[in-house]
C-alpha cells in the first residue's frame, strides 16, 4: 500500500527553486533513504509532506488523504521528527509526551509507556528536559512521533547526536516497526552509509531534484549487480546494453552495465555477435556511498 | 469539544511554566498585600485630612493671661486675641492711633477691646485647641463689639461719633450709622437683645458642642454677611442713580454681589441645614462631612460654571483652543453640570437614607475594591508575558515544528493557544479581584460591602455596579493578547512580542497623561486609537480623581473605547490567523 506519494512535488522560496518537480512514493513495511548533501532540499521536502511548508506546485497523499484538502486526516496516520527534535525544555519528557497525546486523543495518552520503553527511555522520562542529552531528546523525538501508532514515519536525520550505539538501536527499532509493524518508514541523512543498511529502497536528491532511486533489496535470489566489460569498443558494448534495455555506463576501455547474474553469458554472446572485442568481465559492485559522492558531487561540489 | 480541551491542555501547559506561575502568584499576592499597605499608610496619614491638625499657638514661652480668674495658656488658640487686644489697649493709652483722638473714643475703644478680651476668654475655657469651633470664635468676636455700641447708645454713655471711631478702629462695619445710629431706640433695643441672645448662644454652644446651636449660630453669620452684601447693592444701586455713566460696571458689581448672597442662600445654608437634620459635626473624617463636602464642591461647580452664549465663547481664545466649536463646547459643559448634578443627588440620598455611597467611604472596602481595578494592568503586563511564552516561544524554541505536524489545522492551534493566555489572564485578574476583595472586607469591614450605590434612577448594590466595571478591565486584557499574538506571528520572536506590547502599553500611559495636560486637546485623532483606553479603569469616575483621568474623561468616552479595543482586537486577531496559515515555518 502506498502510504506516501509525492508526484512532481515543487518549491519555489524567493524565487529560487529548492525542490524541483520531486516523485516519490513510500509503501508499507518499507524503509525508505531520502539522501542528499546539505542544502540539497530533503528538509524542505520533509516539511512540505508534513505540511510545515506549503507546496509551490504537485500533489502529496498521506495514506491517500491529499495534505492539501485533508490535512488532518493526514496527519492523523503521520508521525515525525524534522529537524532538531525541540520539545518543551522547561517541563518533563512525560509532560512533553502527555501534550502532543492530546491531539490524538485517549488511545495515544495509553501508549506513553510502551512508546517511552520502545525508545529506552523509562527511567529518565519524568525528568525536565533540559536535562536531556541530544541523544535523549532524539529518544523523545521519536516517542512523540510514535504516540498515534502512525501509518508512515517521517525522521529527517534522525542519527544526529546519536552515539554508535544508540545508531545501531534506533535502526534496530525502524527496521522491526517496518517488518512487525508494517510501518512505513522515510527516513533522510546526509550520509548515506548510516541509513544504507537498513533502507529497502534510496532516493538521492542533489540541488532539488532526485537524481537517483536505488533498490537496495538484497534478499532477492537473483540481484541486478553491477559488471565491468573490458571491451575495445565503447560506444558500441553501450550502445548493445542499452538496446537490451540494461543500464550502462561507459568509461576509458570499459563499460559498466547492470543486469542478473543469469544475463551475462547472453550479453557476452550478444556482445561477441555485435562485433565488439570483449578482453575481461568483473564484477564492479561499487559501494552506493562511492556512487553517491560521485553523483553529487558534480560541479565541483559547491552548494546550491 | 475538542477545541475546548485543547484549550484546557494549552492552559495545563502555561501553568507548568515556573516562572509564569511565580508571577501570577506575586501578582495575586500583592493585590491581596494592597489593603494592608492602605491601611498602614492611612492611619499614619489621617489627621492630615483634619485642617486644623497642624495649627498650633506660636506662644509657647511666654507667660499664661489671667482674665477675670480664667488663666489662659499659650497654646490656647485664644491666646493670640487676647494677647493683640491687650496691645490695641496699650496703643490707645499711649495715644498712637490717630482716629481716637477724643477721650471719649479712646474710653470706648479700651472698653470694646476689654469686653473682647472678655469674650476670647471665656471661650478659651471650652475651646483648648485649633478647631471649627475657633473659627466660630473669631466671627462672633464682631457682636461683642455690636452689643458696646448699642447699650451705649441706648444708655447715652458716649456719643455716637466717638462709638464710631472706637468701633471701626476694633471692628467693622459697611455703614456704622445705618447699622447703629438711623435706627429707633426701638430698633436698637430688639437689636441689642438679639446680639446678647446670639453671644450667650455662641458661649453654650462652645460648652455643649451640641450640632444644633452651631447651627444656629453659623445660619445668624451666614445672615449677617447677606445683611452687609443687602446694604452694599443698596449703596451700589445709589451711586448708579447718581452717576449713570458708571452704570455699567457698578451693576457688575451688584450682580457679584448678588451671586455670593446667592450662593450663601443655594449652598452654605442648606449645607447647614443638613448637618441640624442630620447631626453632623464640621471638620471630622466622618463620611457625613465628605457628602457635604461633594455637595458643596458640586453645587459650586453648577453656580460658577454657567454656559456662555456663542459670541462670548468666539471670543475667548482659551474656549476655542480647548473645544474648537460651540457645539462641543455646549455638550461638554452639559455633560459637566450633568455629571455634577448627579454627584449632587447621591450626596442627598446618602444622607437622607443614612447610607453612604462609596465614594463617600474612601476607606471602606468597596471603595478599596473599586480602586484595585486601577490596578488591572499589572494582569494586563502578565498577559503580555504569557503571550510571549505560549505563542512567541514556539517559533523562537522550534517546538512549532513538532506543533503543526498535528492533526488540526493551524488556526484551530492558534486559537486554542490565544484563548488559553485569555483565560489565564482573566482568571489571574478575576482572582486577583477576588483576594483583594476578601482582603480589604477583612481590613475595613464587610459591613461596608452591603451598603448601595446611588444612580440617578435610583440605586444599585455593591456587586451590581462594581462588576460591570470588572469585566470592563478584560478588554485591555483582550486587546494585549491579540496584540502579543500578532507580533508573535509576524516577529516570531520571544522577546520582541513582550517588549513591543509592553512598550506601547507604558508608551499610551504617558501619552495620556500629556495629552491630558495639552491645552488645546491636541492629537484629537489619538481617540480613535486604542491608546486612551489601555487603561479603561482610568476612564470609571472616581471620588478622589486624578486630573488626567478627569481630564481623560472629558474627551474619551468608555462606549467607544469598548468599539475600539473589540474592534482591534478582532482585526489582530484575523490578520494573525491570516497570516499563520500562510506561514512557511523555517524556523
Amino acid at each position: 500500500m502506498e502510504l506516501l506519494k509525492l508526484e512532481n512535488v515543487s518549491k519555489k522560496i524567493k524565487n529560487k527553486d529548492i525542490v524541483k518537480s520531486i516523485s516519490l512514493t513510500v509503501n508499507s513495511g518499507e524503509i525508505v533513504g531520502f539522501v542528499g548533501p546539505n542544502g540539497a532540499g530533503k528538509t524542505t521536502t520533509i516539511k512540505m509532506i508534513m505540511g510545515l511548508f506549503s507546496l509551490t506546485q504537485g500533489r502529496i497523499a498521506i495514506c491517500g488523504y491529499d495534505i492539501q484538502t485533508d490535512f488532518e486526516q493526514a496527519m492523523k496516520t503521520v508521525g515525525g521528527v524534522i529537524e532538531n527534535p525541540d520539545l518543551y525544555l522547561k517541563i518533563s519528557g512525560r509532560k512533553n509526551l502527555e501534550y502532543f497525546s492530546s491531539f490524538y486523543g485517549e488511545a495515544a495518552f495509553k501508549n506513553i509507556d510502551p512508546v517511552v520503553s520502545l525508545v529506552k527511555m523509562s527511567q529518565r522520562i519524568d525528568e525536565r528536559m533540559s536535562s536531556y542529552s541530544l541523544g535523549m531528546k532524539q529518544r523523545i523525538g521519536l516517542a512523540q512521533a510514535l504516540l498515534h501508532m502512525p501509518s508512515l514515519l517521517i525522521l529527517d536525520e534522525p542519527t544526529n547526536g546519536l552515539d554508535p550505539i544508540g545508531i545501531k538501536e534506533l535502526r534496530e527499532t525502524l527496521k522491526s516497526l517496518s517488518k512487525d509493524s508494517g510501518i512505513g518508514v522515510f527516513i533522510s541523512s546526509h550520509l548515506l552509509s548510516e541509513i544504507e543498511i537498513i533502507c529497502d529502497r534510496v532516493y538521492i536528491i542533489n540541488n532539488g531534484e532526485i537524481i537517483e532511486h536505488r533498490v537496495l533489496a538484497s534478499d532477492s535470489s537473483n540481484p541486478i549487480k553491477r559488471y565491468r566489460f573490458e571491451v575495445g569498443e565503447t560506444e558500441l558494448a553501450c550502445r548493445y546494453f542499452e538496446q537490451e534495455g540494461m543500464a550502462c555506463q561507459s568509461g576509458p576501455g570499459s563499460v559498466f552495465a547492470e543486469m542478473q547474474r543469469d544475463a551475462v553469458p547472453e550479453a557476452i554472446k550478444g556482445l561477441a555477435n555485435y562485433g565488439v572485442k570483449l578482453y575481461s568481465i568483473e564484477l564492479a559492485q561499487r559501494s552506493l556511498e562511492a556512487d553517491f559522492i560521485d553523483l553529487t558531487q558534480t560541479n565541483d561540489g559547491q552548494i546550491f | 469539544m475538542d477545541f475546548f480541551k485543547q484549550t484546557a491542555t494549552e492552559l495545563r501547559m502555561l501553568f507548568y511554566s515556573r516562572a509564569l506561575t511565580v508571577l501570577a502568584a506575586l501578582v495575586i499576592l500583592v493585590s491581596a498585600g494592597i489593603p494592608f499597605m492602605s491601611k498602614f499608610t492611612r492611619s499614619r496619614m489621617r489627621t492630615v485630612y483634619n485642617n486644623y491638625a497642624f495649627m498650633k499657638s506660636d506662644f509657647g514661652s511666654e507667660e499664661p493671661i489671667i482674665v477675670d480668674g480664667i488663666t489662659v495658656n499659650p497654646d490656647n488658640p485664644m491666646f493670640y486675641e487676647i494677647r493683640y487686644m491687650k496691645e490695641t489697649i496699650i496703643n490707645i493709652e499711649s495715644g498712637s492711633i490717630f482716629t481716637l483722638s477724643t477721650e471719649g473714643s479712646a474710653k470706648a475703644a479700651i472698653e470694646i477691646a476689654e469686653e473682647r478680651i472678655g469674650f476670647f476668654a471665656q471661650c478659651a475655657q471650652h475651646i483648648k485647641e485649633y478647631s471649627y469651633s475657633t473659627d466660630v470664635a473669631y466671627m462672633s468676636a464682631n457682636l461683642v463689639a455690636e452689643s458696646y455700641v448699642l447699650k451705649s447708645l441706648l444708655e447715652g454713655s458716649a456719643s455716637a461719633s466717638d462709638l464710631e471711631a472706637a468701633y471701626m478702629s476694633i471692628a467693622y462695619s459697611h455703614s456704622f450709622s445705618r447699622q447703629f445710629i438711623e435706627l429707633t431706640p426701638e430698633e436698637q433695643q430688639a437689636k441689642l437683645d438679639d446680639i446678647n441672645r446670639r453671644i450667650a448662644d455662641t458661649l453654650s454652644y462652645f460648652q455643649t458642642k451640641e450640632i444644633q446651636k452651631y447651627v444656629m449660630v453659623k445660619k445668624c453669620i451666614e445672615n449677617d454677611n447677606i445683611e452687609m452684601f443687602k446694604m452694599q447693592i443698596a449703596d451700589l444701586e445709589a451711586e448708579i442713580i447718581k452717576n449713570p455713566i458708571k452704570e455699567d460696571d457698578l451693576s457688575m458689581q451688584i450682580q457679584e454681589l448678588a451671586k455670593q448672597i446667592a450662593y450663601i442662600n443655594e449652598i452654605n445654608i442648606p449645607m447647614l441645614d443638613f448637618r441640624e437634620k442630620y447631626s453632623i459635626e464640621p471638620n471630622n473624617d466622618s463620611w457625613e462631612n465628605a457628602a457635604i463636602a461633594s455637595f458643596e464642591s458640586n453645587k459650586a461647580y453648577i453656580f460658577y460654571n454657567e454656559i456662555i452664549d456663542r459670541e462670548k465663547f468666539a471670543s475667548q481664545q482659551y474656549y476655542t483652543d480647548q473645544y474648537k466649536t460651540y457645539e462641543a463646547y455646549v455638550k461638554a459643559m452639559q455633560q459637566m453640570i450633568s455629571d455634577a448634578n448627579i454627584n449632587i443627588l447621591i450626596s442627598q440620598r446618602s444622607l437622607e437614607t443614612g447610607k453612604p455611597d462609596l465614594a463617600f467611604v474612601t476607606d471602606g472596602s468597596r471603595y478599596m475594591a473599586f480602586s484595585f481595578l486601577q490596578s488591572s494592568f499589572v494582569p494586563t503586563a502578565l498577559s503580555m508575558m504569557a503571550g510571549g511564552f505560549i505563542l512567541a516561544n514556539e517559533f523562537q524554541s522550534g517546538t512549532i515544528r513538532l506543533l503543526l505536524i498535528r492533526p488540526r489545522s493551524r488556526t484551530k492551534i492558534l486559537l486554542s493557544k490565544y484563548c488559553s493566555v485569555l483565560v489565564f489572564s482573566i482568571l489571574v485578574f478575576a482572582l486577583a479581584c477576588l483576594v483583594n476583595m476578601a482582603a480589604n472586607c477583612l481590613l475595613f469591614g464587610f459591613a461596608d460591602m452591603a451598603l448601595p450605590k446611588y444612580t440617578p434612577g435610583g440605586q444599585q448594590g455593591f456587586f451590581a455596579f462594581y462588576l460591570p466595571k470588572a469585566l470592563l478591565c478584560i478588554l485591555p486584557l483582550l486587546f494585549s493578547v491579540s496584540f502579543v499574538l500578532i507580533v508573535s506571528v509576524f516577529a516570531r520572536n520571544a522577546a520582541l512580542s513582550i517588549v513591543v506590547p509592553m512598550v506601547f502599553y507604558i508608551a499610551s500611559f504617558l501619552v495620556t497623561q500629556t495629552l491630558a495636560f495639552s491645552p488645546n486637546n491636541a492629537w484629537g485623532w489619538v481617540k480613535y486609537t486604542p491608546i486612551p483606553y489601555y487603561n479603561i479603569a482610568s476612564l470609571f469616575a472616581r471620588a478622589a480623581d486624578t486630573y488626567t483621568s478627569y481630564m481623560s474623561r472629558q474627551v474619551y468616552s468608555i462606549p467607544m473605547g469598548i468599539g475600539i479595543l473589540t474592534a482591534t482586537s478582532a482585526a489582530f486577531l484575523a490578520a494573525a490567523i491570516i497570516r499563520f496559515k500562510r506561514l512557511d515555518i523555517t524556523n
